[in-house]
């Protein structure tokens, strides 16, 4: 609404001022020259007048700006609603929350026969007509974070170091258990250099829905309320059970550093370094 | 053209018509006047119906940098939003991904919708497994009140039909007039019979993103275009128009990341509906 009105302002401005200096090119008694001047100033601001109807959220902040930098917003895009399941944002004046639903979805076309995968594609039209309010349904394919996993497999790889070199060392130590300790230091080593360097995906589907509110509660509330519509229609149509999502796992649906890890950054980074013949 | 485009259309016309009033008697000046008068209604549709292609050359030319949030700022080019994060340059471009027109256009509707259908999974799978690196896919959709939308065409319908008959009803009727009028009633006849087979009608908004990164701004937005042309290749074989949003859409579609449209009108004053 504020956003309209200041559009309607920006509007009626421009449109005064561009008819103002037109009606001086009318009525003005001055040269042809100073007229097209007049003219040229009152074109400005006429095609200014028509840019409000796309561009007045930015107008007066190009106005502000600070050495090209356009600040439309120096906040966080959003904030965690206190009960961790939604997001909080301000857009001008007005109060969204927005939820997200997680529906798990486990099996592949390659194991559906041409029938079910015609049944499947028109449940899918089904489902985006589970709600007259706007439902986002995104299918996100990020790069599995495998910090953790990583770490517990050189974890691994550092303990049968020990061990084959305590083996090694020890004079009484079998051949056959000489060979065996080497044999499980190379399977580590091979899967370690392996899962580094290879990148695993990932497949998600889920479902946003928003709300506008007047205050931070009543917008969650709105949008819980609009998330549980979300997750009985499409449980009904699909027979799976979707979640709302809470806390940060919601960070890798919003936030592009949260879909590579930054292991992964580093690896290609490095990668391409070398490749390229760097230090 | 919906109401709101006819009103400012119509008012910044109605100013330029006002100073060619003025411009009479000015001899070469007036030519020259005219000159720019029609020169700003052109910059006025080309602004109503290709702003991409105008204001990214404002912004380039005044290299303005747009900060929407906090870590993040859209470059001069308009062709993506970056996030600063540990050191690392994110760099997030979007592409439309709109059904073609002639598929609500059909008169009817397609011998092998059903097979269309079935291999739709399968094409899907097989995109995945091309991609390699982050992207979504995304759908916002709001279905539409099935009677108000049957009403709608109903009455579409007989209008066509009223003017059919005053064609033919002309001593001399004009066929291809006749062919017009009778393949479009055909078309609202195929929508209709679709409604009748339990299919709801739906507006939507389709889009990709990717994400791509550097360790600078310029290396993540070159490694955002190879995504984006290897996005428009995968793609194309659903029968989408892919187009890369550049301009004042790639902040609205990042806002889109947190808060969607919260209500239909909403979402129909966002982009044009497809039909």
């Amino acid at each position: 609404m504020a956003s309209l009105d200041l559009r309607t302002l920006l509007f009626v401005i421009f449109i005064s001022v561009s008819l103002l200096f037109m009606v001086f090119v009318d009525v003005l008694p001055i040269s042809p020259v100073w007229k097209i001047l007049l003219l040229v100033v009152g074109l400005f601001f006429d095609v200014l007048a028509f840019s409000v109807r796309f561009y007045s959220y930015i107008m007066l902040p190009i106005l502000r700006n600070k050495k090209g930098v356009v600040e439309l917003n120096l906040d966080d895009p959003f904030i965690f609603a206190p009960s961790n399941n939604a997001i909080i944002i301000r857009d001008a004046d007005a109060i969204f929350a927005s939820v997200y639903i997680k529906i798990p979805i486990y099996k592949s076309a390659t194991e559906m026969l041409d029938q079910e995968k015609e049944a499947f594609a028109k449940v899918f039209g089904n489902l985006v007509t589970v709600s007259k309010n706007p439902v986002r349904f995104t299918s996100q394919f990020y790069i599995i974070n495998k910090d953790g996993y990583v770490d517990k497999i050189k974890d691994k790889l550092n303990e049968s170091e020990e061990k084959f070199r305590s083996i090694e060392l020890n004079k009484d130590a079998k051949h056959e258990e000489v060979d065996r300790a080497k044999g499980e230091l190379t399977m580590w080593h091979n899967m370690y250099d392996n899962i580094i360097k290879t990148q695993s995906y990932s497949l998600v589907s889920y479902v946003v829905v928003t709300a506008e509110g007047g205050t931070n509660e009543e917008a969650v509330n709105l949008a819980l309320q609009y998330a549980d519509e979300a997750v009985a229609g499409i449980g009904a149509i699909l027979g799976v059970t979707p979640n709302i999502v809470s806390g940060e796992e919601m960070l890798l649906f919003m936030e592009p550093d949260y879909s590579i890890p930054l292991s992964t950054i580093t690896e290609q980074i490095k990668q391409k370094t070398l490749s390229e013949g760097g230090v | 053209m919906d109401e709101e485009t006819i009103f400012y259309i119509a008012a910044t016309f109605l100013v330029g018509t006002i100073a060619i009033f003025g411009l009479g008697g000015l001899g070469a000046f007036a030519t020259l006047g005219f000159l720019l008068v029609a020169c700003s209604w052109i910059l006025i549709l080309i602004i109503n119906y290709a702003d991409f292609l105008v204001f990214p050359l404002v912004t380039k030319l005044f290299k303005l940098r747009i900060v929407p949030a906090k870590n993040y700022y859209i470059p001069p080019a308009q062709t993506c939003i970056i996030k600063n994060a540990n050191g690392i340059y994110y760099a997030q471009g979007y592409l439309t991904a709109n059904i073609y027109n002639y598929v609500f256009s059909a008169e009817r509707p397609e011998n092998d919708e059903s097979s269309n259908k079935a291999e739709g999974p399968e094409r899907w799978e097989r995109i995945v497994m091309n991609v390699k690196f982050p992207f979504k896919y995304h759908l916002i959709s709001a279905a539409e009140d099935i009677q108000q939308y049957r009403d709608d065409l109903d009455a579409r319908r007989g209008a066509l039909e009223f003017q059919m008959s005053k064609e033919m009803m002309t001593g001399n009727p004009s066929q291809m007039a006749i062919d017009d009028f009778q393949r479009r009633i055909n078309i609202l006849e195929s929508r209709i019979d679709k409604l009748s087979t339990g299919e709801r009608p739906i507006n939507t908004i389709m889009y990709i993103e990717t994400t791509a990164f550097g360790v600078s701004e310029k290396a993540a937005m070159d490694a955002l275009d190879d995504q984006i042309h290897q996005m428009e290749t995968v793609f194309n074989s659903f029968n989408l128009s892919i187009a890369r949003v550049v301009g004042r859409e790639v902040y609205l579609l990042f806002k889109f990341n947190y808060a969607i449209p919260s209500n239909i009108e909403a979402m129909k004053k966002v982009f044009h509906e497809q039909s």
